[in-house]
Formats: structure tokens, sequence, C-alpha cells
């Protein structure tokens, strides 16, 4: 407690950047897996849970390395990590947006059609809204393993709450590592928290249903 | 009008529907009966392309409709069936309005017909702001119909829109679809394979056997006078 109070604006800076570092990952890989999920052609499908399902047994360390050498990029820096946490993301979501897309009742979706709902809107008006509730399950598990997987970029560079595990696991100080613990729990609680919400926000109808059950 | 062609649909080599050709008369309530597997859905499903023919022609109003945009056909045609398909998270009014919003009315203008065509199917105005989890069977296939209605269709499509609600409530609505039918001088197209159901809606009846075959057409009292066969015989009971 006494190394985090005489730390605190630095604890505050490592949050931020972990914040970002996790954000932006869960935001473009959920996108990019929604996407996959609903517009992938059915013949690729299998090829697609086939790649993605390797991806996933891919050690996280592992990915930040290998991806210069795939991408040319370089071994510092946030652009790695970034990218091997939304590959991640895409991972881990792209399985349970199929679930929460193949879970929309199909006679809702054969009346959308017959009433002349485009593809489109049928997808905006109809498989969205009723997908949403598979969609954030599968978002608060991507969540809580990005913003845990987050925190191994410390190692190759990135200043982000990992850093407090590598620099008070060398310094041997307890009450950095404990902070850092705390800190990634608290972020990945609160993700998961406000992930919850949204989704009792957007979902208003399935209250009313268990009131009238 | 609407006229069916010569037409056949094959899945996969296996016949759904094979040379079926009929005439839907104008302003009438055609019913075509049959089993499980006659076909009688599938052929129904071409009137808006939802199923299209592998050979031969719809036409509506003497129009092919191949050569139509299939959204801009199904917005002129209503479509009713069993399962209702209303969306669990709009609310009455907001199913029945969607699609005029969508093909670009006013909020307005869409809610205020979209109450219209909810007042005239019977549903009272404290249901509108509830979701359809909140209404009977009867009241959300009554939903289901003045959804069809509020795009102003000439032709209505019905797949047994009333085969899951107990028979009192399924009376009743068959005798206001024949009253919505007649004000509004629709032209149904119904999908049944309830006798009673088939005899007391048609003005044409249509008996399919298997692969849209048809057994005989014609009115109920032609069936009752002169059921052509056995199988005629055994369906309608007669």
């Amino acid at each position: 407690m006494e190394w985090f109070l005489k730390n605190t604006d630095f604890v505050l800076g490592l949050t931020l950047t972990h914040l970002w570092v996790s954000l932006v990952p869960l935001g473009i890989g959920s996108l990019i897996a929604i996407a996959l999920a609903r517009f992938m052609p059915a013949k690729l499908v299998s090829a697609t849970n086939g790649v993605l399902g390797a991806l996933y047994a891919v050690p996280s360390l592992a990915l930040f390395v290998a991806l210069p050498a795939i991408l040319g990029t370089s071994y510092l820096g946030p652009t790695n990590v970034l990218i091997a946490l939304t590959l991640y993301v895409i991972a881990s979501m792209f399985f349970s947006a199929r679930d929460a897309f193949a879970q929309v009742p199909a006679p809702v979706v054969l009346i959308a059609k017959a009433q002349g709902l485009s593809s489109w809107q049928r997808f905006i008006h109809v498989e969205l809204p009723l997908a949403i509730p598979g969609l954030v399950a599968g978002l608060r598990v991507a969540a809580a393993s990005t913003v845990s997987m987050a925190s191994i970029g410390a190692v190759v560079g990135i200043r982000n709450l990992g850093y407090l595990f590598l620099d008070g696991f060398q310094r041997k100080i307890a009450d950095e590592i404990i902070t850092g613990l705390f800190a990634i729990f608290l972020i990945a609680m609160t993700f998961d928290l406000l992930l919850w919400l949204i989704g009792k926000l957007l979902t208003p109808w399935s209250k009313k249903r268990v009131q009238l059950a | 009008m609407i006229e069916f062609r010569n037409v056949s649909k094959t899945y996969d080599q296996v016949v759904a529907v094979e040379d079926f050709s009929l005439s839907v008369p104008s302003g009438k309530v055609t019913v075509l009966m049959g089993l499980s597997g006659s076909g009688k859905t599938t052929v129904m499903q071409m009137v808006n392309r939802l199923v299209e023919p592998s050979k031969g022609l719809v036409l509506v109003e003497g129009i092919d409709i191949s050569t139509l945009d299939a959204v801009k056909l199904r917005r002129s045609i209503g479509y009713v069936m069993q399962e209702v398909g209303l969306l669990p998270h709009k609310s009455i009014l907001d199913n029945v309005s969607l699609i005029a919003k969508i093909s670009g009315q006013t909020e307005q203008e869409a809610k205020s017909n979209a109450r219209a065509m909810l007042e005239l199917v019977g549903i009272d105005e404290s249901f509108f702001a509830r979701y359809p989890s909140q209404l009977s069977g009867g009241q959300q296939q009554r939903v289901g119909v003045a959804r069809a209605l509020a795009i102003n269709p000439k032709i209505l499509l019905m797949d047994e829109p009333f085969g899951a609600v107990d028979p009192i409530v399924r009376e009743e609505l068959q005798d206001e679809l024949m009253r919505i039918q007649r004000s509004l001088s629709l032209t149904i197209m119904f999908v049944t394979h309830d006798r009673h159901e088939a005899l007391r809606l048609a003005d044409q009846l249509v008996l399919l056997s298997s692969g849209g075959q048809i057994e005989q057409h014609g009115s109920p009292q032609e069936f009752r006078e002169s059921p052509k066969n056995a199988f005629v015989r055994k369906l309608l009971g007669l």
C-alpha cells in the first residue's frame, strides 16, 4: 500500500496505457469477428474455424515475438501487441458470434425477408439486435482474457500494468506486484460490469419476458 | 390476378413441385390444401419470390415477377405465417410500422397507419407499447395480420396462419379475416391442412397431392357435390 501511495501517478499512467492497449484490440477485433461470423460464406467456415482455433493455441508471448518476423514491423513498440491481441479477440469472439447469430429465431428472419427487408436491413434491424445477448457474452470472455494478456506486452516494451510484474519481480518489491494484480483485476471487473450493463440496456425486452412468465 | 404457368421447383434433384399451373382470381380467397410434402407452401412462396421456380413463370397482374426487384415485390405483398415471427425486441406498434418506416414513410404516417391496422384486427390500444412476448398466441397472430396489412397490399399470402391457436380463437380469427378480406377486397392465397378451415374460407379450393399435383379445384360447393376421387373425399372428410 505504501509503495502504491508513493507511486500513484506512475501506476495511473501504466493503467491508462493498459486501458488503450486492451480497448483497441477489443473494439477492432470484435467488429471483425462479428463481420466474419455473419458474412463468411458457408464454404469457408470450417477452414476459418481451423485457422482461428490453431491461432488461439499459439502462446501470446510467442505471437508477440513472431509477428515482427511475419509482418516486418519493429520488434519493440505497441503495434505487434495490438495486432496479436486483436487476433486473439477475433479467435475467441468468432465462435461465440456464430452461435449468437445461429440462435436468432428462423421464423423472425424469414418474415423479415418476406416483408421486403433487404439483406443489410435484416442484419441491422433483426439479426444484430437479437444476437446481442450472445455477442455480449462472447465479448465479456474476450475482454477478461485481453486485459490479462495485455500485461505480457510489458515484456516486449509496452509500459502497461504488466511492467509492475517485471519490475517488482526483478527488484523484489511484493507491493508492486500486488498493485499490478489488483489494478488489472479492477480493470477486468470494470469491463465486465460495463459490458453486462450494456447488454441489459440493449435488451430491454428480455426482462419483460421474465416478468410475464 | 396471380398466374402460375407450368412452374416446377427442384431441390438437389428432389422434386417439390412439378408442372403446376393455376389462376388465382383477384379479390377472392384461394385455399391451397394438401398433406405435408404436397408443395403447397413452396407454391405460395413463389408469389413473393421466397422461392424461385426452377422452371415456368409466375405472373402478378400480367407481369412476370422474375423481372421485378424482389425486395420491392415483397413490400407490395402481405405475408402471414403460423410462427408469426414478430420481432421480440420491438413493441407491437413498432413491429407493425417497421416496413412503412423503412420504405420511407415518416414516423408519424407509419405509426398512425399501424394504429389503424391494429384496431382493424381488434388489438386494443393498451397493447401497442408492449413486447410480443406479453401477448397471447391469438393476439400475436392478430398483430401478424395487422403487420401484413400495414403496407396496404392487394395480395395477402397466408401460410397456415391459424394453425397454432386454439379452435375457438381460430374461428374468431377466420371470421375477422373474411370480414377484412371483403372490406379491403384482398386477393388471398391461404395454405392449410385443416379441412374445416379450407371449406370455410375458400372461394376457390385447390387440393394438392404430392409434388404440387392438383387433384381437384373449384368452389367448396363443387367439392361437396362432386368430389373427384377417393383421395379428395378422404382429405375433406366427405
